[in-house]
């Protein structure tokens, strides 16, 4: 992470400039962006538990809730939904890898207010994208849907728009992509 | 797998296409006939059988998302005036970075906080601001500073705290191994803190290891001091966001949304230290409800902390937040006082408990503090009961009521004296006051405080002068306590119950400074004086005729004793209520006489009883039990009852264990006692280990040496000689002698001289040095018989010695008179059944065969062999030695039928002796070769 490239960034460009170069694929603008959506996002789930009782999560609603919210605040218009849902699912996946990165290299570990969930149920997101790297090489168009639905947590008939294809499509594509980083999340023996 | 897959993805591909369609059972059959490659087909089958995998995958966001939200960590943010360096941790209501502040004199490193609340509005800004500027003014070297606060760009609050860079309390502890008294300095620190913080207001509200560190350079700082009010407010918030504590710091009043007050800091540093110092987490509490129960399992950590530690952490814990400590310094408070040795404020506040802690801290000689708290309690308030019953002088109620009212008025004075003379904490006293220093000040107070109460003047000095007496200075006793007797005498006459008080203490002063006849004479003329006035039938009379009898029993007047003691103990069981001290002492005192003049059988039902009573007025685990069963076993070891004793010196053991917090004179003793159990049980490692460990206590006790540890290094000749090491009982035993000696000067021969001198001779005669042998046997011989004019084992030990020697001599005759006259003392006593007393049977039958008077000697034997046989349990050595003995004497009577089955069990006892040199093996394997060389 290069922490001197983010904060200079932030300073200078304005938050629409930034959403549109993220929207592009651009990583660092990206990188930028992560601990405003991040702020949000936390800042949301605290909410909906301290409403809520149970500690479930409504992960979709949250997280779009998180994007809009933000997006709203900055009074930017994302037209292309498509484009947003790139960018929501491109975002998510650099929070949970450096999320993950940090919790790995993390040796204080900090104050547990709620139990950890059971480990072992949990697949290392940093595997994932390994192996969702390596499906991209291989096959873009199931990376993408994979991403899509991993990340965005989107359904067959949103990837369907997003990208344009039809929804059968999508799901045969995301049958293959599951076998295909199942595969590679399986221990070598 | 990962890459042979990724590399044949293309051939995958499309046999898996078509297998979405195949139903799963009938799939591997088609990828048989589909695909010919068998490495290809397990690529297939395993990727489309990982189950967990797909099933993970479905899952999708909703497993990490919970992780992400509480385990927070955010990118580096951005705020004006800082360099920020780099994420450090995050909890559950703030991000940590390390940033720069840039200050005029260069950069200066910081905690950045940024909190995860949300401050809207302008009223919520100002209030912010405003809390910042009041933590801003705590300044404590173990408080890390508040530096700055504002707010980031997007609005986030921060704040700027000083850096600190090193591991929590715990850890640090954990890491570097501390001992308890450096992980209590470092907490008392803590303390400190959180009470300099307490005097600005400021709670904590969230004090847990995580916000406790301590620096590189071992200094402890305190973090996120008024945070939590930060973050949660003061309002009805307050509930819901105690999720945001943690809450097995929490204390139960913060679950209801009770207001915070500096009682939940005290909680937190409750569970804190006891977390500390056992090293182990706190239960979590998950609701109110759990939060009612303690923090800890109670019972565990009682035994780990001890009670004293245990008693603070349960102070500071309770659930009540009007009974935990009033404030962190009294908490703080209460640690130091625990590493001065001083009492706590946590231990119930009593009489007893302050005399027994000053006791300890001042290790004030043999007596422990308990049973000075005992004597003093009795001497004031639970004398009331006693007294009113013994006031049956008193006819009428109404005379009854005052003389009740005016001892009860007497009791509450004394008490009150005592206590602010223990109550350290008032008087700001230091803690290396002397116990001499304590008692001056006692006498000053008597004399001016009470100068116009001469009654109770009177008293307070007698019970200065016993204190003295008790804390090991019987030479600074002496004056107080005959002033104190001179003063009764006056203002109470000679025939009151209080003067006859004040002169029994007075002859224990007497006896523990050698005195014995004196204080004997002076008691006697007290009783009979007392007794000649109307108020008889008293406990004090019970307790004097009781020492009185001991007294006898000292100058080796035992017939005389016991029947002094009779008749203190008929007293007392016909004038005293059942639940009395003093009954219980007239008990305690005959049992242990009689056991000392040799008679162990009437002894031990006594004992047994004392042992109960005090069970009954003391509790099961009080270290007089301890004592008590010390002086049980010493009877039970004369009965042969070798398995109880060791039983019961065990318990002994362990009740100083937790009666306790630092071995003292006491353990040692007891120690001492079970190595003597072991020795007798034949288990000679072992005892040589209870020794060891009892003459070390002894030497960090008493540097110089004092009389246990020659005690014990006497008994350690004796389990040399029982070895055979003669050369190393001898030096033990003249070791003993000389300690003694010093220690006791005249005194001595009141102290067991006699039977030192004649252990003694017993292993010259075995080094064959006969004349030194010698005067060491008469001596031992002269002095028993001098002290005892009645049978004593002294006398017949001292006898058996003496016939040893002549056997030795070769003069046989002379020895089978002595020998004949120590076995019939023994009998005579009803001591048969000692150690010492089957050995000297056993001396006695060796001689008869030497004189070839072979059916005496088979008769004794025989004895010794039966009566060696009712030792529980079974006591393999002795009863070998004395079936071999036997089988020798049936054979040279031509008896070879009884003979053979002797050697036989004599054979296989052997065997069931511990390994390791034993003068019996040695003496039964010469016994049975004997036999073999005289058949060939």
């Amino acid at each position: 992470m290069a922490g001197g490239v983010v904060a200079g960034m932030t300073a200078d460009l304005h938050i629409t400039e930034v959403l549109s170069r993220a929207a592009h694929g651009d990583a660092a603008a990206i990188d930028a962006l992560i601990p405003k959506i991040y702020a949000t996002l936390h800042r949301l789930a605290r909410h909906q538990r301290a409403r809520e009782s149970a500690h479930t999560l409504e992960t979709t609603a949250l997280v779009h809730e998180a994007y809009l919210k933000l997006v709203s605040q900055d009074a930017v218009t994302f037209t292309d939904r498509a484009h947003l849902y790139a960018y929501m699912s491109q975002v998510m996946r650099h929070i949970l890898i450096d999320h993950a990165r940090r919790r790995k290299a993390q040796k204080r570990q900090a104050p547990e207010i709620t139990a950890p969930a059971d480990h072992s149920e949990i697949i290392d997101v940093l595997a994932i994208d390994e192996a969702l790297t390596r499906l991209a090489a291989t096959d873009e168009r199931l990376a993408r849907v994979a991403e899509l639905r991993l990340f965005a947590d989107l359904s067959s008939p949103d990837i369907a728009e997003v990208m344009g294809v039809n929804a059968r499509t999508v799901e045969r594509d995301w049958l293959k992509a599951r076998t295909f980083l199942s595969a590679c999340l399986m221990p070598d023996s | 797998m990962i890459s042979a897959f990724a590399q044949r993805w293309h051939e995958i591909e499309p046999l898996i296409d078509r297998l979405f369609d195949v139903a799963p059972a009938e799939r591997a059959e088609w990828l048989r006939q589909h695909c010919a490659d068998a490495t290809l087909r397990v690529l297939v089958v395993q990727a489309l059988d990982n189950a967990p995998g797909i099933d993970a995958l479905e899952r999708g966001m909703a497993q990490w998302l919970p992780v992400l939200v509480d385990d927070a960590t955010e990118s580096l943010p951005v705020i004006a005036g800082y360099r920020v360096l780099r994420f450090v941790g995050a909890g559950g209501m703030a991000s940590v970075f390390e940033a720069e502040r840039e200050l005029p004199g260069g950069p200066q490193t910081v905690a950045l906080k940024l909190l995860r609340i949300d401050v809207h509005d302008a009223d919520e800004r100002r209030r912010f601001l405003r809390e910042q500027r009041i933590l801003a003014r705590l300044q404590h070297p173990h408080i890390a500073q508040l530096l700055d606060a504002g707010f980031s760009p997007s609005g986030t609050p921060f704040l700027a705290l000083e850096y600190v860079a090193g591991d929590n309390l715990v850890v640090h502890c954990e890491r570097r191994r501390l001992p308890v008294r450096e992980r209590l300095s470092l907490f008392i620190d803590v303390c400190a803190a959180v009470e300099h913080a307490h005097r600005s207001l400021i709670v904590h509200r969230d004090l847990k290891p995580s916000n406790v560190l301590v620096s590189a350079q071992g200094s402890v700082k305190l973090l996120d001091f008024g945070i939590a009010k930060l973050l949660t407010g003061d309002n009805d918030r307050t509930r819901t966001e105690v999720r945001r504590l943690t809450r097995a710091y929490a204390a139960p009043e913060q679950f209801g949304g009770d207001a915070a007050t500096t009682a939940i800091d005290v909680y937190a540093l409750g569970v804190l230290l006891a977390e500390l110092l056992q090293g182990e987490l706190p239960r979590r509490a998950d609701d109110r409800e759990l939060a009612r129960t303690p923090a800890f399992d109670d019972e565990a950590l009682r035994k780990k902390l001890g009670i004293d530690l245990h008693a603070i952490v349960q102070q500071a814990t309770r659930a009540e937040p009007n009974r935990r400590y009033a404030s962190v310094g009294a908490l703080g408070a209460d640690i130091q006082r625990y590493l001065e040795g001083k009492p706590l404020q946590a231990r119930a506040d009593t009489l007893a408990y302050r005399v027994a802690m000053f006791t300890r801290r001042h290790a004030l000689g043999v007596s422990v503090g308990a049973m000075i708290a005992m004597a003093l309690a009795s001497a004031t308030a639970a004398g009331l009961y006693e007294a009113r019953q013994a006031s049956r002088s008193a006819q009428e109620a109404r005379a009854q009521a005052q003389a009740a009212e005016s001892e009860a008025r007497r009791a509450g004075a004394l008490k009150s004296f005592l206590e602010g003379l223990f109550d350290t904490s008032s008087h700001g006293t230091e803690a290396n006051e002397t116990a001499q220093e304590l008692l001056a000040r006692g006498r000053e107070r008597a004399d001016r405080d009470f100068a116009m109460q001469p009654a109770l003047r009177a008293e307070i000095i007698a019970l200065v002068g016993d204190l003295e007496r008790r804390s090991g200075h019987p030479e600074r006793a002496w004056l107080p306590l005959e002033e104190a007797a001179t003063l009764a005498k006056m203002e109470f006459g000679a025939t009151d119950r209080r003067t006859l008080h004040v002169e029994y203490l007075l002859a224990r002063e007497a006896d523990e400074l050698g005195r014995v006849r004196d204080a004997t004479s002076r008691l006697q003329t007290a009783i009979a004086a007392f007794e000649a006035g109307p108020n008889h039938d008293s406990p004090e009379e019970v307790v004097a005729l009781a020492w009185l009898a001991g007294l006898d029993e000292r100058i080796g007047e035992s017939a005389r004793a016991i029947e002094v003691g009779n008749q203190a103990l008929a007293l007392a069981r016909r004038i005293l209520p059942d639940d009395s001290e003093a009954l219980t002492e007239a008990v305690m005192n005959l049992g242990w006489i009689l056991m000392d003049a040799g008679h162990p059988e009437r002894a031990a039902p006594l004992l047994r009883e004392a042992l109960a009573r005090k069970r009954i007025h003391l509790g099961t685990r009080h270290a007089e039990i301890a004592d008590t069963l010390a002086i049980l076993t010493s009877d039970l070891i004369k009965l042969g009852r070798y398995g109880e004793s060791e039983q019961t010196m065990r318990d002994a053991i362990d009740i100083d264990a937790s009666a306790y917090t630092h071995p003292n004179a006491h353990t040692a003793w007891h120690l001492n006692d079970l190595a003597n159990v072991f020795v007798l049980e034949g288990k000679f490692d072992e005892a040589a280990v209870f020794y060891a460990k009892s003459i070390a206590i002894d030497e960090d006790l008493a540097p110089a040496g004092g009389l246990n540890q020659a005690i014990s290094i006497g008994n350690r000749g004796r389990l040399r000689f029982s070895q055979g090491a003669y050369a190393d009982a001898e030096a033990d035993l003249r070791d003993a002698l000389n300690r003694k000696q010093r220690l006791l000067g005249a005194d001595y021969a009141d102290n067991g001289r006699s039977n030192d001198r004649a252990s003694l001779a017993q292993v010259l005669i075995a080094r064959g040095h006969l004349d030194e042998a010698r005067t060491f046997a008469d001596g031992a011989l002269s002095e028993a018989q001098r002290r005892h004019r009645d049978a004593h084992p002294d006398t017949a030990f001292a006898l058996a010695v003496q016939a040893e020697l002549a056997a030795a001599n070769g003069a046989d005759d002379r020895a089978a008179i002595l020998a004949h006259d120590a076995v019939a003392m023994y009998t005579a006593l009803a001591d048969e059944r000692s150690d010492r007393a089957i050995r000297t049977r056993l001396l006695y039958g060796d001689i008869l065969q030497s004189l070839g008077r072979h059916r005496d000697a088979a008769n004794e034997l025989a004895d010794a062999l039966a009566t060696a046989s009712t030792i529980t349990p079974s006591a393999p050595a002795i009863v070998a030695r004395a079936d071999a003995e036997l089988a020798r004497a049936d054979a040279a009577l031509g008896n070879d039928t009884a003979a053979e089955p002797l050697r036989t069990e004599a054979r296989a006892l052997l065997t069931e002796i511990e390994p390791g040199p034993n003068t019996d093996r040695d003496a039964t394997l010469r016994l049975l070769a004997d036999t073999r060389t005289s058949k060939h």
